[in-house]
């Protein structure tokens, strides 16, 4: 085998430049799944910051390491339950103990009024002014925003010290920042049921309520990119794809802001990661429209991974998608086999990192996984 | 009536197809001739899904325009005889575990509109409330829904329930929902799985006849 010629983070450098790499970058996500490999139950691996940091790493270091870390943090579900505008069910509260955690959308949070609200005031005020009372009344008034900024508070710390310990050991981070595309925390909050419904009867309203938000949305993620010192920004998107829009709505209701967001951001030397779930197939050829090379598409297998590389060679980074269902349900030579693959066919000329679709699923095979970083890792320089 | 309403229901005009229903029933149009139409608008939303003109947006809104119809036509078509006989019984719902409802919701709304009795019990339904209804309603199709990893379990469970009662043979199971695949249906034994609505409404007519 013939030995590696570049760092982690030149590594990953080239493939965000679309340049060809010594090995194509290795960068899986990985959360709840560390509680079960460890056989720790949920509620606690959630609960305690220094459990899941240092399971994360001792994760890490069993399987021989890799490339790139995205979101460092403590895998607590505060991150959604603060700036989410939707219900978390957690294990312990609402869900047996050992459960991940859900999204509950059964009863929409925003109604189909504040859209008007959001249009008038912002984001930030409606959430504070109007939302929390609703949603989170423990977290609403002084007394409540203070309760919120001291868990805040020890989570910024514990997170700034996770990122300390990545960058002392050399991994690059993706993810500094967290972009909220409007259309995305809208119909969360609405349910996507009543979102998409809103799309058809009062479309000027809810165009108004995203116009209103995106300065904010923009601002709130530059400035957490840089608060942390990391240049990228996790967007995470799977409400606008083209399962889900016509293009004329996609046109109409989503791809501008997201437009917006990633030219401001990459005009500030911030890469921007489109972590987008659901089946994005149909609007690939708008994504040439993004900065060049100031991108990466990760997808989590429901988008042909093998069509995006065809459109937006030479134009973004792509980086995915080996599937939960066979890290959970497959053997390691179907993972080996499925990630030989992406790396001929989608590595072959640069420009990709090697991840899993999404997240790692919680009950997903730790042999899969294992198999998954290895292959990564040896295949190309094993040719 | 003429082809109005069909064309109304398959281009997504809400306000128009209200409209029309009540226009059409209070010039004593047949309730059973209006639901069919409503229906056949329903089928041409189904085709275009089939021919990516319309996606998942569309089909709930094709769902919420066609639940205000019946809101409106249900009880006038009480005790009648008519096109709204049902093709079948369906007990639908997301297993244990899992308390995903959007797909499954899409899923119940085509399945409805295709004229099967559904029976929806929700979302992280315990297996023994799966195998009850069952029983209850005499189903011949189980759909069971799931969209993260750990819903595979549930989907398994039920069905292991449904042989344990001795139901599996009456009853056909159909998986589906975000990242189901074949390997998903092997897991679980169940007879079929379907990656949208409109395979769920297919694979639900072969079921139902045996298939």
């Amino acid at each position: 085998m013939r030995p590696e010629t570049m760092t982690s983070a030149e590594r990953f450098h080239a493939a965000v430049t679309l340049q060809k790499p010594d090995r194509v970058p290795v960068a899986p996500l990985i959360g709840a799944f560390i509680a079960r490999h460890f056989g720790v139950v949920m509620q606690e691996f959630y609960a305690k910051h220094n459990l899941s940091v240092d399971l994360e790493h001792a994760l890490f270091d069993q399987v021989g390491g890799w490339d790139v870390i995205t979101m460092a943090g403590p895998t607590d579900p505060i991150t959604f339950e603060a700036g989410f505008p939707v219900r978390v069910k957690r294990p312990g509260r609402e869900l047996p103990p050992d459960a991940v955690i859900q999204f509950d959308e059964s009863k929409p949070a925003i109604l189909a009024e504040d859209y008007d609200l959001i249009a008038k005031k912002g984001w930030n005020a409606y959430y504070a002014q109007d939302l929390v009372p609703r949603l989170r009344p423990e977290w609403a008034g002084p007394e409540g925003g203070a309760r919120l900024g001291a868990i805040m508070g020890a989570f910024g710390r514990d997170s700034m010290m996770n990122i300390q310990y990545w960058k002392s050991r050399g991994i690059p981070l993706l993810g500094g920042g967290m972009f909220s595309h409007p259309f995305e925390q809208l119909c969360w909050g609405r349910s996507l049921h009543e979102f998409y419904i809103d799309m058809f009867r009062m479309p000027d309203k809810v165009l108004a309520a995203i116009e209103a938000y995106l300065p904010e949305a923009i601002e709130a993620a530059v400035g957490m990119a840089r608060a942390v010192d990391i240049p990228s920004i996790f967007i995470g998107c799977a409400r606008g794809s083209s399962a889900m829009l016509r293009p004329a709505q996609f046109e109409k209701f989503f791809f501008p802001y997201l437009k917006k967001a990633v030219e401001t951001f990459a005009s500030q030397g911030i890469t921007s990661l489109l972590h987008f779930d659901s089946d994005w197939t149909g609007f690939l050829p708008y994504f040439t429209q993004l900065p060049k090379a100031q991108c990466i598409l990760e997808l989590d297998s429901a988008t042909d991974i093998f069509k995006a590389k065809e459109v937006l060679r030479g134009h973004m980074c792509i980086m995915g998608d080996v599937p939960a269902t066979l890290t959970k349900l497959g053997t390691p030579e179907q993972v080996s086999t499925y990630v030989k693959r992406l790396i001929d066919e989608v590595g072959g000329d640069g420009g990709f990192i090697l991840s899993t679709g999404c997240d790692t699923p919680a009950d997903a095979k730790y042999e899969n996984f294992k198999v998954l970083v290895e292959t990564g890792k040896t295949y190309e320089l094993s040719k | 009536m003429d082809n109005r309403l069909v064309q109304n229901v398959a281009d997504l005009n809400e306000e128009e197809v209200l409209a029309q229903i009540r226009k059409e029933l209070a010039a004593g149009t047949d309730p059973g001739a209006i639901l069919e139409a409503c229906r056949k608008g329903m089928n041409l939303v189904g085709e275009r899904y089939e021919k990516h003109e319309y996606f998942v947006a569309d089909l709930m809104m094709a769902g919420m325009i066609f639940k205000e119809a019946m809101e409106i036509l249900s009880p006038k078509l009480k005790g009648m005889a008519t096109a709204a006989a049902s093709k079948g019984t369906v007990v639908f719902g997301t297993v244990a575990g899992d308390i995903h409802d959007i797909g499954k919701n899409v899923v119940v709304s085509m399945l409805g509109a295709a004229g099967f009795d559904v029976h929806d019990l929700g979302v992280d339904v315990p297996v023994d409330k799966f195998v009850a209804e069952v029983k209850v309603t005499g189903a011949k199709v189980l759909g069971l829904s799931g969209l993260i990893t750990v819903s595979y379990d549930g989907m398994k469970a039920t069905i292991e329930a449904l042989k344990a009662a001795g139901l599996r043979d009456k009853t056909k199971v159909m998986i589906g929902g975000g990242i189901v695949n074949e390997s998903v249906r092997q897991y679980t034994g169940a007879d079929a799985w379907g990656k949208d609505a409109n395979e769920a409404v297919a694979i639900c007519q072969r079921l139902m006849g045996g298939k």
